[in-house]
């Protein structure tokens, strides 16, 4: 499996309005994505996992840590990036009744990128943006609607063509279907799936969703207050969760049948609040909420563990009486 | 159903539209929901399939260009809502508390947790001593930690999910029967929903609150209520005990939601259901869900399903279930 996407010490912290305090949105992560697979990047509002998505595709520059797509160094904003590159790392976003304009045809919002990126004018762009539609599965005759005459999941569709458009490798999808019924989630769904499978692509999904990614996804990293708590396979991480946050993410899952209440973990229940990412709890993040906190966890940040090949976890809970001084060699470990 | 003394809330054929600059939008089409004394029942639908409507008309909170063609509600023996030919009776029901969806917006921003759970004690409970001992408890109810601290807390300076624990403190804080809660979770960060589903779910057990639930997840239907309304755009096409309904869903667009959803099992993804709900100005005269489903016949075009009784308490408005049952419902006939 060859790494398309490698992410190392990526940091990302915004300034407020008190000199010196920063919120530290992304801090420290690290994770590759490897061709054709879906990585799926899990958590709950404040966890970062949007603005690592924004950093990748270049919206933010990262405020120290390195981004490595195909072996290129792409660690800055978008604005220093060559066309070359914008063409090959494309996004889609959350909510698609914002992310096209409202006053462009449906045309012209396909078309954009195509002018930009293939130099495409005239019946060769129409040519090209039909092609596209048909991919997503849409008729011809939504070439002159614009976005407001069209449903959500269909908008989302065309989000999606727009991203197709200029023939990317790696595709970030920022909750696409989170602001979608079920019903609808599961053609856009579908189709992402199929046009993965067609065109050869790789996904960096983001979600909260943990069911779903239980579909999709190849391997997970799950995000609490800007950190990776914990990484791996997805089946693995499905049927033996490892860090107390995982385990309380899965025992919070409304479920359907009685076979997935069997996959929930039993012995942990949710209780406490998300902190604010701006004051961070000193320690392990998880401690103000975890019912196995020690002292060493209020204290010492825990280091990363792999418990099994490709799985990380964050929690002193496997560190094995290591503390937080030996965190460097833990991770040189890891990561190399 | 056989008590009449035991049911807390009674909706009967009703049909609410709204006035556009386009015509009428003809959303509700004879609902009928029963919900019992202590019971929660959980009304389940996708966007725009007139779930808030149905509460809205209860409380007596829609908006200036609904028009009301049909319909009756009783809340706890009292009529609270009628439409006949000649004129609409309508009053705001006591001991009807409502929880909505967004925490934000229903708490007001420029005055502290206490002046605003202090009026709802006033004047909804009627309680005139020791009104901030009163208000405290409620939010003790909620539990919310350190009550005191947040009684002089302004909205801003809690999180969501303490948001919308002050504003159940608050439905509570009235000593409602029945409690109608607004998609109450969806705002909120799945392991925050778990905790302020479990207080849901405990509150009204312990004080025998009847409580509608509305929300788009069958998973939190499930996992909170006894019984479950499937509405399909602003009709109800299936009820039943939330253990029928996922053990047998009769109902095509039952049938087609559940499957829709991602499972913990990792089955992989369904196809989900083609098209989208109808266009409420001109909604199809039959069944509304037949132009989308794979079943319809020329029938289910022509005439609107009456409700069958499949099983026990299991009701299903659909025409394949004509011939299985025979014993149809009494509010059946919604001509």
């Amino acid at each position: 499996m060859q790494t398309i996407l490698k992410v190392q010490n990526l940091k990302k912290y915004f300034p407020t309005k008190k000199k010196g305090v920063y919120v530290k949105a992304v801090d420290e992560i690290s994770f590759d994505i490897f061709e054709q697979d879906v990585f799926a990047l899990v958590g709950e509002s404040g966890s970062g996992k949007s603005t690592t998505a924004y950093t990748v595709v270049g919206m933010y520059e990262p405020t120290s840590g390195k981004i490595f797509y195909k072996n290129f160094d792409i660690s800055y904003g978008v604005d220093k990036r060559p066309l070359k590159l914008k063409q090959e790392i494309q996004i889609v976003f959350q909510d698609p009744g914002t992310s096209l304009n409202p006053s462009k045809t449906v045309l012209q919002i396909i078309g954009a990128p195509l002018t930009i990126h293939k130099k495409l004018r005239g019946k060769s762009l129409i040519e090209e943006v039909l092609k596209l539609l048909e991919m997503v599965e849409l008729p011809s005759d939504y070439l002159y609607k614009l976005p407001r005459d069209i449903g959500g999941g269909e908008k989302q569709l065309i989000a999606i063509a727009r991203a197709l458009a200029p023939q990317p490798s790696f595709i970030v999808l920022d909750e696409p279907t989170s602001a979608l019924d079920v019903s609808i989630q599961a053609k856009i769904i579908k189709t992402l799936l199929r046009l993965k499978e067609e065109l050869k692509l790789t996904y960096l999904f983001i979600t909260h969703d943990l069911s779903l990614v239980r579909n999709i996804s190849n391997r997970i990293a799950i995000m609490y207050l800007g950190k990776i708590v914990e990484q791996g396979p997805t089946d693995r991480i499905f049927s033996d969760p490892a860090h107390p946050y995982t385990q309380m993410l899965l025992s919070s899952i409304p479920v359907l049948t009685k076979d997935e209440e069997a996959l929930k973990p039993k012995h942990i229940e949710s209780t406490g609040e998300i902190p604010s990412p701006v004051n961070v709890p000193p320690g392990c993040p998880f401690h103000t909420r975890c019912p196995f906190a020690k002292q060493i966890c209020r204290e010492k940040e825990p280091p990363y563990v792999e418990i099994e090949p490709g799985r990380i976890v964050r929690c002193h809970l496997f560190s094995n009486g290591t503390d937080g001084s030996s965190k460097d060699e833990e991770e040189v470990q890891t990561w190399s | 159903m056989d008590n009449f003394d035991n049911i807390a809330l009674k909706i009967e054929n009703l049909r609410v539209y709204y006035k556009v600059y386009k015509g009428v939008l003809k959303v509700l089409d004879g609902i009928n929901i029963e919900v019992m004394k202590g019971e929660r029942v959980a009304l389940v639908g996708e966007t725009g399939c007139g779930k808030t409507t149905t509460l809205k008309s209860v409380m007596g909170i829609l908006a200036k260009n609904a028009i009301l063609t049909s319909g009756k509600i009783t809340v706890m023996g009292e009529k609270i809502l009628e439409v006949d030919e000649e004129r609409i009776f309508q009053k705001r029901p006591k001991g009807v508390a409502m929880v909505f969806q967004d925490p934000t917006a229903a708490l007001n921003p420029v005055f502290t947790i206490g002046e605003q759970l202090d009026l709802v004690v006033r004047y909804a409970a009627g309680v005139t001593t020791n009104v901030k001992e009163h208000a405290i408890n409620a939010l003790k109810l909620a539990r919310l930690p350190d009550a005191s601290r947040i009684y002089t807390n302004y909205p801003f300076q809690l999180s969501g999910g303490m948001r919308q624990r002050v504003c159940i403190a608050m439905a509570l804080a009235a000593n409602p029967n029945i409690i109608l809660a607004d998609e109450p979770t969806t705002n909120l960060d799945v392991t925050i929903q778990d905790q302020v589903l479990k207080l849901l779910k405990r509150l009204s057990t312990e004080k025998e609150l009847a409580m509608i639930l509305v929300t788009h997840s069958l998973g939190v239907a499930r996992e909170t209520c006894d019984r479950i309304y499937v509405m399909y755009a602003g009709t109800i096409v299936e009820y039943a005990s939330s253990e029928h309904i996922f053990k047998n869903p009769l109902h095509p667009y039952t049938q087609r939601l559940i499957a829709s959803i991602p499972r913990l099992t990792g089955e992989g993804i369904a196809e989900g259901i083609k098209g989208r709900i109808p266009d409420y100005l001109n909604p199809p005269k039959g069944c509304r869900f037949a132009p989308r489903c794979e079943f319809a016949t020329e029938k289910c075009f022509n005439s609107k399903p009456p409700l069958y009784e499949v099983e026990k308490g299991h009701f299903v408005a659909c025409f394949l279930y004509e011939k299985k049952s025979e014993v149809t419902h009494p509010n059946a006939d919604n001509s």
